[in-house]
């Protein structure tokens, strides 16, 4: 008995222990009240490597839970990186920014403005900061028409037709392709061909087999008018090893777009979701299997109601990445 | 090729086996081997003719043990799966996996070990691996799945985690004064080193006196612990609680009473992080039981106490993750929207459960438990459990009725605490031996559950909680023939109201307090029957039928409330199992 008596001392002793808090989390009363800033927007990194892989992150705190949206934007380019959400504060978690691009053209080295609204109460908080590399994305590189046409290219454009390389408003760098012309015979206006030999092999190599972990990425413009453009673009591979794409018993994958939106747009699509067929898919004529490695041609045609007269689709920074998509 | 190894391991194995024959039991084969088949049709309350209604699927498996005995203070075991996806043939679908591999042994007849997986645990507050919501007191026809998952996930041992790593136990004994001392200690690693990641040690073990058979007394320590330098992180992460336990019994005249307790101190905390807190707290644990043998009725009374930063990771760690997507059936209707998770999931969902011990206290289903979603150990509870057990001595009927009334230690977001109450009524009943003459075997399990959370603060409406849960199920298994039994099983889930739950962040802090709210209502019903070869061998033929409904269903990771049509499932099962 004198165990118990000894035993329940020591358990009143231990749970006499009194605790130094009150209460733990936020108040209540801040929660259901009126809102306010708790602690003002500011930025971790004011001025960014994003190319040595650096990122920056916005914070604030408010008194309850509300739905927010910060803005950066380029005070050169006009860029513009938009992130969202409904939370108590921002953080690592919620308001990071890895150099990414919402609304193009991408962000160059430049001074941004940073602008936190929070729409239930009409406030806004500003910060600035400024981009001192611009973000590099991994990824095999197609072209990003910086230096031009690629003279390893291939191309046929119609009579009175020339697609160029064009500065003003690239999303990417500082020049993209123009593709545009009239063509009143014929549907198709001009078409780019281009082959894996200008990369030094017969094919793609530098790609991976699985075709689950390849995404082809591209940016287009449909320019402010225009209504009769359709792209056709075809990933022709070489099934049989023999270093030329033969029609009519090899795998041609394609994309088409005829409803594009207009302004400049992003373009990611799994190689491994690619059809057949363009615009009406069918069954793909070679081994059946998609093979980015074994990728021989990549071909892109614009085209055209020749009834329509004038049309006009601009590329930008084609690239293959792996795993996930262009995040630009 | 796959079947090429299945063959030449199959052969191995047995020709193994025929040879330990000759020597006495040094080598022998066992295992369990499983064939299951669904049949399963979704149902949605709206339009849906994207999703496909209905799917099947399922599996064969064999798990083969070899059980090496190379001398006698050495065994080893190792056990491979193998696994064919129901519809694969010649090889595709096949998977070859090792499933464990442990050997264990007696060093000089006294210090016993065991290397490589290992089951443990030590205390509801240091080592514990909880059981998950609603697999208490569920009904036979219903618990099938969760049995099998238990299995793959190493649930199946006594509220143990499984562990990759050593253990080893001895004790001394002692003329006078005290009894015995028995030491337990153990070690694994729960993340490997290199990159951004310390190695990750989780050690401990326990001392525990034994006076006499009526009084014994221990000390548990374990620690979760980042080793630095084996990776660039320069901050490490470390959680050491250190606990006292007794446990002290006597007899007086027809009642046999027990009194058992534990009380310790935690600390966690990130070494070199610039913000990261320290917490550090405590617990209080009494249990005073009373055995009143003449009537077979057992009366117990529990007392907790534990502080809202107490953190024992291996304590607190939750089978069943949070989420809002399961692995079947994830999207639903026309929009092809997130099918949320329901008691159906937890039920048959084995991708929900975790087999690991991570920091922190995750994300729980308030809806499922509210009171105490991480065991005993949840923190910030105090308050007195009563418990009142009858077991027929005649194996006719069981009964356990339970109440619980609970409180926060310290208010979250306000100084008015939330109050916790719970009852349980459960029994089971063997109907026939109430029936004189009625050779057919007949049980009969009722069970009732309500538990409620509620607060009122006058100052501030928006604060009141007022949560209520309720679970009511009854099922019934009747013999038909010798070994043939017919189950039939109806369940029903409702949890409707209100509460602030908290929203943590890494360090654990309570970032916000997310109002929830929740209109659900679930049921479940099913029929089967059950042909029992022998005991370790049965097949099982189930229709089950499950309907769910929440009009207030509150998305916790980004909390808000969303719009979710109700939904149901229908399946028909074939479910063989075997252990060997």
């Amino acid at each position: 008995m004198k165990h118990i008596f000894s035993i329940l001392i020591l358990a009143t002793v231990l749970s006499s222990c009194e605790r130094d808090i009150s209460t733990e989390g936020p108040s209540l009363f801040d929660i259901y009240g009126d809102f306010s800033v708790k602690q003002a927007l500011d930025v971790s990194n004011r001025s960014v490597d994003f190319a040595a892989g650096e990122t920056t992150t916005f914070t604030a705190e408010f008194s309850k839970s509300v739905n927010w949206e910060l803005t950066i934007t380029g005070n050169t380019s006009g860029a513009q990186k938009l992130i969202t959400g409904f939370s108590k504060e921002l953080d690592y978690e919620t308001a990071l920014w890895d150099g990414s691009t919402t609304i193009f053209p991408m962000f160059k080295e430049e001074a941004c403005s940073v602008e936190l609204f929070i729409p239930s109460d009409s406030v806004t908080l500003t910060e600035t900061l400024a981009v001192k590399t611009v973000k590099t994305n991994e990824g095999f590189l197609i072209s990003d028409f910086e230096d031009g046409f690629n003279p390893n290219w291939e191309h046929f454009f119609q009579s009175g037709v020339n697609f160029s390389t064009a500065t003003d408003g690239a999303p990417q760098g500082n020049s993209f392709y123009n593709m545009a012309g009239t063509c009143g015979w014929d549907w198709l206006i001009g078409m780019v061909n281009i082959p894996a030999s200008a990369y030094g092999s017969s094919t793609f190599v530098e790609l991976p087999e699985n075709a689950d972990k390849v995404y082809f990425n591209v940016l287009l413009n449909l320019p402010e008018g225009i209504t009769n453009a359709k792209l056709l673009i075809r990933f022709k591979e070489d099934d049989n090893n023999d270093g030329v794409f033969s029609d009519g018993i090899e795998d041609e994958y394609t994309l088409w777009f005829d409803d594009l939106d207009y302004g400049w747009q992003q373009i990611s699509v799994k190689y491994s979701d690619l059809l057949a067929g363009g615009e009406n898919a069918a069954e793909p004529k070679g081994n059946g299997v998609h093979n980015p490695n074994l990728l021989n041609y990549i071909d892109i045609l614009l085209l055209a109601d020749p009834s329509t007269g004038f049309s006009q689709v601009d590329m930008d920074y084609m690239i293959f990445t792996e795993n996930e998509p262009l995040n630009p | 090729m796959a079947k090429n190894i299945l063959l030449t391991a199959l052969l191995l194995l047995f020709s193994a086996s025929a040879f330990s024959q000759e020597n006495q039991k040094k080598f022998w084969v066992s295992g369990t081997a499983r064939g299951l088949f669904n049949l399963d049709e979704i149902n949605s309350q709206v339009g849906d003719s994207t999703t496909a209604p209905k799917s099947e699927y399922g599996h064969t498996l064999v798990d083969l043990s070899a059980n090496i005995r190379p001398n006698k203070n050495t065994f080893i075991r190792t056990t491979l799966r193998v696994r064919n996806e129901y519809g694969g043939f010649w090889g595709s679908g096949i998977t070859f996996d090792v499933r464990e591999l442990y050997l264990k042994g007696l060093i000089a007849n006294s210090v016993r070990y065991q290397i490589g997986d290992i089951n443990y645990k030590l205390t509801p507050f240091t080592f514990y691996n909880n059981t998950e919501e609603l697999y208490e007191n569920s009904l036979d026809i219903f618990n099938m799945y969760a049995d099998i998952f238990h299995y793959d996930l190493f649930y199946d041992n006594n509220n143990s985690w499984r562990q990759q790593g050593i253990a080893t136990d001895f004790s001394l004994s002692f003329r006078e004064g005290i009894e015995e001392l028995q030491f337990n200690m153990f070690s694994s690693r729960l993340n490997f080193g290199g990159g951004a990641t310390d190695d990750r040690l989780f050690f401990g073990g326990n001392v525990t006196m034994v006076q006499s058979k009526h009084f014994s007394a221990g000390v548990n320590y374990i620690n979760l612990m980042d080793i630095a330098g084996t990776s660039k992180s320069t901050e490490q992460f470390e959680n050491p609680v250190v606990t006292g336990t007794y446990k002290f019994s006597t007899e007086l005249n027809d009642v046999d009473l027990e009194l058992t307790g534990e009380s310790g101190v935690s600390k966690s905390s990130i070494e070199n992080h610039a913000t990261a807190p320290v917490n550090e707290d405590f617990f209080n644990y009494a249990k005073l039981s009373a055995d009143y043998k003449p009537f077979d009725v057992t009366l117990s009374m529990a007392y907790r106490n534990v502080g809202p930063e107490f953190r024992s990771v291996g304590a607190q760690a939750r089978r069943l993750k949070y989420t809002t997507q399961s692995s079947f059936y994830t999207r639903y209707t026309n929009n092809e929207i997130v099918r949320p998770i329901g008691m159906w999931d937890i039920y048959n969902d084995a991708s929900i459960y975790n087999t690991k011990i991570s920091e922190g206290l995750d994300n729980y289903y308030p809806q499922y438990n509210n009171v105490d979603p991480y065991g005993l150990a949840t923190p910030n509870r105090k308050g007195f459990d009563f418990s009142l057990a009858r077991v027929d001595d005649q194996g006719r009927y069981t009964v356990n009725l339970d109440y619980g009334m609970l409180s926060d230690v310290i208010g979250q977001g306000i100084d008015d605490l939330r109050k916790y109450n719970t009852i349980s009524a459960q029994s089971e009943v063997n109907v026939h031996q109430f029936i004189e003459g009625f050779d057919r075997k007949v049980l009969v399990q009722l069970g009732y559950i309500q538990t409620q959370t509620k607060r009122t603060s006058s100052l501030l409406p928006e604060a009141n909680s007022d949560l209520n849960s309720q679970r009511i199920n009854a099922g019934i298994t009747i013999q038909l023939t010798g070994d043939l039994d017919l189950m039939a099983g109806y369940e029903s889930f409702v949890s409707t109201g209100n509460d602030q739950i908290a929203d943590r962040n890494q360090f654990d802090e309570i970032k916000n307090l997310v109002p929830y709210e929740v209109d659900l209502s679930e049921t479940i019903t099913g029929v089967g029957l059950r042909y029992m070869f022998n005991e370790n061998n049965d097949l099982q033929i189930l229709w089950q039928e499950y309907n769910w409904s929440n009009s207030k269903y509150f998305n916790l990771d980004n909390s808000r409330l969303e719009e979710k049509p109700d939904y149901g499932f229908n399946r028909i099962a074939v479910a063989f199992k075997m252990k060997f």
